[in-house]
């Protein structure tokens, strides 16, 4: 059994979500007064189905009253079956599957998506008058971030503690956790101390909350006085267990974090996941978990627990999004249609979902942190649902959308006189052209992005074409006249980034292709995918 | 008088050149029947491929067609005014066509392709057109046509000189036109293109009081394409048309609609292609 995380697109989330590992993990919480963890787990290792028990190495929190195991079972093995028979050892205080997490962006490959204009929203205009005062560590825990981003990379906590020497300088169990720690896989002994992104999802999440702000590139974040815990436990497809994501939960509160981000949901109320997030709330740490993606009536957990912001998401004009979930523990809404901010590589992108609802919602709790470090997460939920709305909670929409010039009112801070220009944003983003040139980035399955044809216009007889791949693929270049006919094609063996073909502006009859416009596609292919993107040559010899 | 027609069109062939790759524009019912229109009777539309079928409006026609060309990518507009008197037939056709968000790249210090903004490009080519009836069932035309292009901060002038026959007997007909003849571009930089030729054979055939095929065989720049189109009257003001644009590239087809409303028609028309998505275009037509 498995869970979904958050941040694939809402069909892809359908598809995945009936796939099934071919064997199941378990976690075991057992009390320690029975025999010793290794005569235990050699129990354990003869119940029929079980294929292996693994001793989790640092038991959550250090409780010493308790001790976990993680039991992996046989692809035939009936999990009901196993887990009623480790049931019936001494001491076991609940048996939980260890499913499958994930994130919750709403993938979106329409060519024509053109701006990023969630700062000057009506529900963000004026976010900059919130004076950023101290700076607060907000935890991203996702798939990690890409911490050499020029846009990030200032923004990343480290830990001077414990650099990269192969010693544990600070003890606390994490070997060279300097960039934060990669619990993928943590479960088979696989956590390791490098939480680069390699799926994408994380960094636009940092971007989103704290993207370098005036520093002449890129975009900007919502709290120039934010430092990003880089917390990986989803994979390169996007993917993680509820095991991983408890552990980087505990490291996010071991490492002081006060604010966590959570944009990935798992359907079951699960009871290793629920211990983490108790104990993060008992902390006073602020926990913001997406609703979900699916426009379902079922909010995922996290943001289905108690004490946790559960954020949805809306479009540019306030309007729940179609894709956003639903129901009665909803509790905000933030902008998540169609947001642009980083992605790996020094590239950026639009995404949309309840994960970037989520970390606008993060953005804006970490700059009120920022501004009053003392604001408890009480504090904070009672604010919002003074700004809101009129204080009752709608299924669709929660308690209502969080607005700034709201915000700023409640906060006795002055309202910018001219919203729009208030907006002290000197490095928003490059002038997102309306062309198909900057499209979504598809981190789940294949995706072509940043198609541009250079020089264009094309003045000589050659034209380079530059596009960047999410991963290696075969890519076919063609050109099309307006009339549709096709006019030139060649093929090209794509790498995973930037890639750059060049091509004589010669049909494949031999004609010199004329002054004027054609189309240019590229498609990439994998054994499984494909995938495309177009922009338009000119040529003006 | 065939002969000395023919003669004609070819001695001219063999000296000019066109600039038929800068217009897609034709109309929605050559559209709607995948371009083959060389031996229809389409009157003012099918014109711009075979001048000879101005022959076949009555007394008056008048037609204004707007296209959305695969998804977005560029927009387009036909106005034409056709007059037949006696033997002859005139008519001024202004097809327009714009193609935005074309991106204004340069290559950056990191080698690779940056954007710095957008540009356009815009063709206006006005065309008049002349045909003669020669004699029962065999017509002759001439179109001449002025260009004028905008790309980016560019701009280029070009003329050019299309001509065609038609020969209708009972139910078959057959076509042939060249087109583009005398046309060289000029652009503001100093450069000059001159375009393919493109010879164009069409036939025509009745299949039913209700039902007409059309094929067009192409010829331009060493390539041949061929083109089927159908027209189908499911009542006697309401046609159906299918074409095929390229019919050794089954992924395109093309679709329309005609209703006759008096002496108003409404046309629609929708193409599908495979790879560049979908194109619809609107007609309104007057003819007396």
């Amino acid at each position: 059994m498995k869970i979904n995380c958050f941040f694939v697109a809402v069909i892809a989330s359908f598809a995945i979500g009936t796939t099934l590992l071919s064997a199941e993990q378990l976690i075991i919480k057992q009390e320690v007064t029975t025999p010793s963890a290794e005569i235990q787990a050699a129990t354990f290792e003869k119940i029929p189905g079980v294929l292996k028990i693994t001793i989790l190495s640092i038991a959550p929190r250090g409780n010493r009253n308790f001790r976990y195991f993680i039991a992996t079972t046989a692809p035939t093995a009936d999990t009901k079956v196993v887990t009623e028979a480790i049931q019936k050892q001494s001491g076991i205080r609940y048996v939980d599957i260890n499913g499958d997490i994930e994130n919750q962006s709403t993938r979106f490959n329409d060519p024509f998506v053109n701006t990023q204009d969630y700062l000057v929203s009506p529900f963000m205009l004026g976010f900059e008058a919130i004076p950023a005062n101290e700076a607060v560590l907000v935890a991203v825990i996702d798939s990690g971030v890409d911490y050499t981003h020029p846009d990030i990379k200032d923004r990343v906590a480290v830990n001077e503690k414990d650099p990269i020497n192969g010693i544990d300088d600070d003890g606390n169990g994490y070997v060279d956790d300097y960039w934060g720690y990669d619990f993928t896989g943590y479960s088979e002994g696989k956590g390791k101390n490098d939480p680069a992104d390699l799926y994408g999802h994380g960094t636009h999440l940092a971007g989103i909350i704290g993207a370098d702000a005036n520093n002449g590139i890129g975009i900007a974040g919502i709290n120039p006085k934010v430092k990003i815990l880089d917390i990986k436990f989803l994979n390169e497809r996007g993917y993680g267990t509820q095991l991983d994501a408890a552990m980087a939960i505990y490291y996010a509160i071991d490492r002081g974090a006060k604010v966590l981000n959570c944009s990935w949901g798992y359907p079951k109320n699960g009871q290793f996941l629920r211990e983490a997030v108790n104990e993060a709330l008992a902390k006073g740490i602020i926990l913001v978990a997406a609703a979900g993606n699916l426009n379902s009536s079922v909010i995922d957990y996290p943001a289905a627990y108690d004490g946790v912001l559960s954020i949805g998401s809306i479009d540019r004009n306030g309007n729940k999004s179609n894709f956003s979930n639903w129901g009665d523990r909803l509790d905000f809404m933030c902008y998540g249609s169609q947001v642009y901010s980083l992605a790996p590589h020094n590239s950026y992108a639009f995404l949309s979902g309840t994960s970037q609802s989520t970390a606008l919602a993060t953005g804006i709790i970490s700059r009120l942190l920022s501004y009053n470090p003392n604001m408890s997460r009480t504090q904070v939920k009672s604010l919002f649902n003074q700004i809101a709305g009129n204080g009752s909670r709608d299924l669709y929409m929660g308690y209502g959308a969080i607005k700034i010039n709201k915000l700023l009112t409640a906060l006795s801070i002055p309202i910018p006189e001219d919203d729009r220009s208030s907006v002290n944003v000197v490095d928003t983003p490059p002038a997102p052209t309306p062309n198909t040139n900057v499209v979504a980035l598809n981190f789940d399955a294949l995706s072509v992005s940043q198609l541009l044809p250079f020089p264009n216009p094309a003045t000589s007889s050659q034209i380079k074409i530059g596009f960047s791949l999410n991963k290696a693929a075969a890519v076919t270049l063609s050109i099309y006249d307006f009339s549709g006919s096709l006019r030139k094609k060649w093929e090209i063996n794509g790498n995973s980034g930037y890639n750059k073909s060049t091509c004589d502006l010669v049909d494949d009859n031999g004609n010199t292709l004329k002054n004027g416009t054609y189309i240019l596609v590229a498609n990439g292919c994998t054994d499984s995918e494909t995938a495309a993107a177009r922009s338009k040559i000119s040529i003006l010899r | 008088m065939l002969g000395v027609i023919f003669g004609l069109v070819f001695c001219v062939c063999l000296t000019v050149g066109s600039f038929a790759d800068s217009l897609w524009t034709t109309g929605v019912r050559t559209r709607a029947l995948g371009y083959a229109v060389a031996a229809s009777d389409l009157g003012l539309e099918s014109a711009l491929k075979n001048p000879a079928t101005l022959s076949a409006i009555r007394h008056t026609q008048w037609r204004v067609d707007i296209f959305d060309d695969y998804n977005g990518d560029a927009y387009a507009g036909v106005y034409g005014l056709g007059y037949q008197m006696g033997q002859n037939a005139v008519a001024i056709q202004v097809p327009y066509q714009y193609i935005g968000q074309i991106p204004l790249t340069s290559e950056g210090g990191d080698g690779k392709g940056q954007q710095s903004g957008e540009t356009s490009d815009s063709t206006f080519m006005p065309v008049v057109t002349w045909s003669h009836l020669v004699m029962e069932g065999i017509s002759v035309g001439v179109s001449g046509k002025g260009l004028y292009q905008t790309l980016n901060q560019s701009t280029a002038t070009g003329a050019g000189i299309d001509l065609g026959m038609l020969v209708v007997c009972n139910d078959f007909r057959v076509a042939a036109s060249i087109q583009n003849i005398w046309s060289t571009k000029r652009w503001k930089n100093g450069s000059e293109e001159t375009m393919g030729k493109r010879i164009t054979l069409g036939s025509g055939l009745t299949l039913t009081p209700d039902m007409n095929l059309l094929g067009d065989w192409n010829y331009e720049s060493g390539q041949s394409t061929c083109q089927v189109g159908l027209t189908l009257a499911l009542a006697p003001d309401i046609h159906v048309m299918l074409g095929l644009p390229n019919i050794a590239d089954p992924s395109q087809f093309h679709l329309g609609v005609d209703l006759g409303l008096s002496q108003l028609a409404l046309t629609l028309a929708y193409e599908f292609h495979s790879v560049l998505g979908q194109s619809y275009i609107l007609g309104v037509r007057y003819e007396n």
